[in-house]
């Protein structure tokens, strides 16, 4: 069976690497929870090539505008007409904040409206059980960025299944860090991401 | 009336009339005393009276043309009626309408004799139809003598105007009836109907049975662009199976037979028809989906696709700046140049900038336009303007994001929006040209991805308070794990040292892709410590191998210049290492110390920078493969559906219409266009050759070709892989 390879979106506006151990924690926790073969590296992506089509999760962050290159924009459209999946965090955890105002504007071109994803969603139940819906983080407890507590995840669809998924959360900040810090935790907050990748594998 | 009138008064006019009234005189004025007594003989004689009868005697002129125009009106459109089913021109029964309706009106008017209508014949009609006259009024007009004079006062006081004016609208009942029905059967019988009725079905039931059985003819399709396209000519379709037009037009569609047992759908909102003259209508405005639009007709019918034209948004290519750039100092500015193509008009266009300012975790948002335009529906156009980087004030760091972006008019579904590329200009942060990092976006600090040295000095420091009451074998444990990850410290200051020097530094360095707990693949370096002037060494002929020299100051060279206290950093790092991995945390933090304070002055230095070499980490999946303290329930799932499980559905649907077309090719035109309209996005190529089809097939022409074409295209072409996909998508 092929391992799963965690691809980081390599987009040519912005800053597409301001997460940069965000792929290895994942990498760590499917490891750590599933028995899913995965890769023990990630892999970095340019989202206008083909190569994308290799992966069934891409994930994409920064904190600055993004504007895809028509070259992205068409790669993108059928990587998602083919089934892949893209998760997409804004890193600046901010719905007044350009990255989201941009990469909004973007997805809803490629993808399609983007709608609140129900805290009932199977995302929620895909392998750990979140019954109130996206966890938060604490960079939004502690009233970073826009001062929100975003309750709903955002999705754009394919079918029933979700082709993009949109996060203010900043999941970017929250799990930036080196699997081995994972010691100071009481409770694992990369749980979300194992959800992800399992919805993004498995449905 | 004209009976009634024109043979009382033939009968009266004689001389009967004195004779009769004067007799009928005799009697009557006794029994009508009352009214001698309360009017008064008027000095006037029979005037009054006369002039209330030539009153009255104008209003019978009036009723009598009356008379005439409505029983002409009735005549005539009877005549039109009854040439339509003779099946005669439609000038030609107009023309006999008109002549039946003249004579008809003569006729009448000649039997009313309305030019003899005299003063004694209007008496006479009103003492005839007013009895309290008592037959008194023509000799009260005619008489000379006293008797008649004082009769003439009595009649000047009676009222008989109610039971006249009662009769005189009496009169015209029968007339305007008979312009009633002629009107029905000359203007609002359709030429259907009389072509029917003409055949010989003359009971009702028998005439729509035959209309619905007529065939549902030709339909003619015309469309007209939505305003803001400004497309001035109409398109018209006759008999088509296909229709394209843009979102918002307004389409007719005209039929060849009549209203009557003809219905209209499109999908699935019913139409309502109307008469035009012989024929039927019907409008609608089209929608932005793909529509079908079905005409019925008893038993048969008839599809046609409606299909939305793309009004594509405008293209705008950015071509100055060229590329993106960095620049040394916020200074200047730089020329912007677009263009700006559309296919129906372009409504405006301008320059968009963000400028981003900050780092790490703080950024703040400025936008704006530059050089907007209003075009009047241009096709195209070139956008020129000058961004002015003095005016926008910018900081070392900051970013502008440009691009341009153009609006069409479209106001049905649009306005269609177009960007273009984007560039970014970023202004370059003070000693930048000293370090590697000249990438668009500032990196990342030096610490950020690693347990930091203060967190080990800390974690050293607690572990040398609790040495006491630890086991030697506990403390040595423990104090291994911190050295484990002051050497993974330790090892990306070595990352840093060397990532300007490229590939060939990787191998000078110390630069061992493990995740610091014991299973990397060592390297030459380690394993052991370096002292500064070997380290400087190493990134000396690492220099030399990038082939590409450094600029440096005073007799030091680059790398010793930047690097000075990473490289110290990197000893005292060594030092401790060994320390704790020896179980003797105590003797590993004075190095630990000087470690911290040289990464403080080199951070300080603002020259190092982590861009574009994210830190490599490969995870031990043994090591920590279901070592999760928490446990997950993945739920059951369904698996998804293959990528082309439409396409199965699709090949039969044209199987079966292959079958409907050599059974009734009519129906099987109509399954043609249907499944064209459902292929149409995800096969284009199958969608073309169904229509093809589809008009081959109604024009009595051989679709061999065309189907199989479809067929070709559903079934999708032959995909060669030199190897399986890596996940489940199709490459």
């Amino acid at each position: 069976m092929n391992e799963f390879v965690f691809a980081t979106a390599q987009y040519e506006s912005g800053d597409w690497d301001s997460a940069p151990l965000l792929p290895v924690n994942l990498i760590d926790s499917i490891a750590r929870y599933t028995q899913l073969p995965v890769s023990p590296t990630g892999a970095i992506v340019p989202l206008g090539s083909s190569d994308a089509m290799r992966y069934p999760l891409l994930y994409l962050t920064g904190h600055l505008p993004v504007r895809f290159t028509s070259q992205e924009r068409a790669t993108l459209t059928r990587y998602l007409d083919r089934g892949g999946m893209l998760f997409v965090d804004d890193h600046n955890h901010d719905v007044d904040g350009m990255f989201h105002k941009t990469v909004t504007d973007e997805l809803e071109q490629v993808a399609g409206k983007l709608s609140k994803v129900p805290t009932a969603h199977e995302l929620y139940s895909a392998f750990f059980t979140f019954d109130d819906g996206p966890p938060n983080t604490s960079h939004e407890l502690n009233g970073w960025g826009d001062n929100l507590i975003h309750p709903y995840l955002m999705a754009a669809t394919r079918g029933t299944r979700i082709s993009v998924l949109y996060s203010n959360k900043d999941y970017s900040s929250e799990w930036n860090f080196h699997p081995d810090n994972k010691r100071f935790y009481s409770v694992d907050n990369t749980r979300f991401g194992v959800n992800i990748v399992v919805y993004a594998l498995t449905r | 009336m004209s009976g009634g009138m024109s043979g009382r008064t033939s009968g009266d006019t004689s001389g009967g009339t004195s004779g009769g009234t004067s007799g009928r005189m005799s009697g009557d004025m006794s029994d009508d005393d009352s009214l001698t007594r309360s009017n008064p003989p008027a000095t006037h004689g029979s005037a009054p009276v006369r002039e209330r009868i030539l009153r009255w005697r104008s209003a019978l002129l009036a009723v009598v043309l009356s008379r005439g125009v409505l029983v002409g009106i009735g005549a005539g459109g009877a005549a039109v009626g009854l040439s339509r089913m003779a099946g005669v021109a439609q000038v030609a029964e107009w023309s006999f309408g008109g002549v039946v309706a003249a004579s008809a009106a003569a006729v009448v008017w000649r039997r009313a004799r309305a030019h003899a209508l005299t003063v004694e014949r209007t008496a006479l009609w009103l003492e005839e139809r007013a009895p309290s006259l008592r037959y008194a009024l023509v000799s009260a007009i005619e008489g000379r003598t006293t008797a008649a004079m004082e009769l003439a006062h009595a009649m000047s006081a009676a009222m008989w105007e109610a039971p006249a004016r009662a009769a005189l609208w009496r009169s015209l009942r029968i007339p305007a009836v008979v312009a009633a029905v002629g009107l029905l059967i000359g203007v609002m019988l359709p030429r259907s109907v009389a072509e029917a009725a003409r055949a010989g079905a003359a009971d009702p039931t028998a005439v729509t049975a035959m209309l619905s059985s007529a065939p549902l003819g030709s339909l003619t399709v015309s469309v007209e662009a939505p305003a803001y396209a400004r497309l001035a000519a109409r398109s018209n379709f006759v008999a088509p199976t296909l229709v394209r037009a843009l979102p918002g037009s307004r389409v007719d569609v005209t039929g060849a037979v009549s209203v009557i047992a003809t219905s209209a759908r499109l999908d699935d909102q019913p139409l309502g028809l109307r008469p035009d003259g012989n024929r039927w209508r019907v409008s609608f405005v089209t929608g932005s989906k793909r529509a079908l639009l079905a005409v019925a007709r008893a038993s048969e019918s008839r599809l046609v696709a409606l299909e939305p034209v793309i009004d594509s948004a405008p293209v705008v290519t950015l071509h100055a700046p060229a590329r993106d750039s960095v620049l040394r100092a916020p200074r200047g500015s730089i020329a912007l140049v677009a263009t700006v193509r559309d296919d129906l008009g372009i409504a405006s266009a301008a320059f968009e900038y963000i400028v981003s300012s900050g780092e790490g975790e703080r950024f703040t948002f400025t936008r704006g336009t530059l050089g907007a335009q209003r075009s009047d529906h241009a096709r195209a156009t070139t956008l020129r303007a000058s961004l002015d980087i003095d005016g926008l004030a910018l900081s070392p760091g900051d970013v502008v994001h440009l691009r341009a972006v153009a609006r069409d008019w479209n106001n049905i579904t649009g306005p269609g929006v177009g960007t273009s590329e984007s560039r970014a200009i970023r202004i370059a942060r003070a000693g930048e040209y000293d370090s590697v990092a000249v990438d668009q976006a500032p990196p990342p600090e030096a610490d950020k991805s690693i347990l930091s040295q203060r967190m080990l000095i800390n974690l050293t420091e607690a572990l040398v308070k609790r040495a006491r009451s630890r086991s030697r074998d506990d403390m040595l444990q423990e104090s291994r794990r911190i050295a484990r990850d002051q050497t993974r410290l330790r090892r990306q200051v070595s990352d840093i040292i060397f990532s300007r020097l490229g590939d060939g530094a990787q191998n000078s360095g110390e630069h061992s892709h493990d995740d610091g707990h014991g299973h990397a693949n060592d390297d030459a370096l380690v394993g052991r410590a370096l002292t500064p002037e070997q380290l400087l060494r190493a990134a000396e002929r690492a220099t030399e191998m990038s082939g590409n020299p450094l600029d440096f100051e005073h007799d030091e060279s680059p790398v010793v210049a930047i690097n000075r206290p990473m490289l110290e950093a990197y000893n005292a790092m060594w030092d401790a290492g060994r320390s704790l991995d020896g179980g003797e945390p105590q003797r590993a933090l004075p190095a630990m110390y000087r470690a911290l304070a040289a990464i403080l002055r080199s951070r300080n230095a603002e020259r190092v920078y982590l861009r574009g070499t994210p830190p490599r980490i490969v995870i031990d999946l043994q090591r920590v493969r279901l070592k999760g303290k928490e446990l997950g329930a993945p739920v059951p799932r369904s698996p998804r559906l293959p990528l082309d499980a439409s396409r199965a559905g699709v090949l039969a649907r044209f199987g079966n219409v292959i079958t409907a077309l050599a059974r009734n090719p009519r129906a099987g035109i109509d399954s043609l266009i249907m499944l064209r309209l459902a292929v149409v996005e995800r096969h284009p190529a199958a969608a073309s050759a169904l229509e093809s089809a589809a008009d081959e097939v109604r024009t009595g022409r051989d679709a061999t070709a065309s189907l199989l074409r479809a067929r070709r295209a559903l079934d999708g072409g032959v995909v060669v892989r030199n190897s399986l996909p890596v996940w489940g998508g199709v490459p």
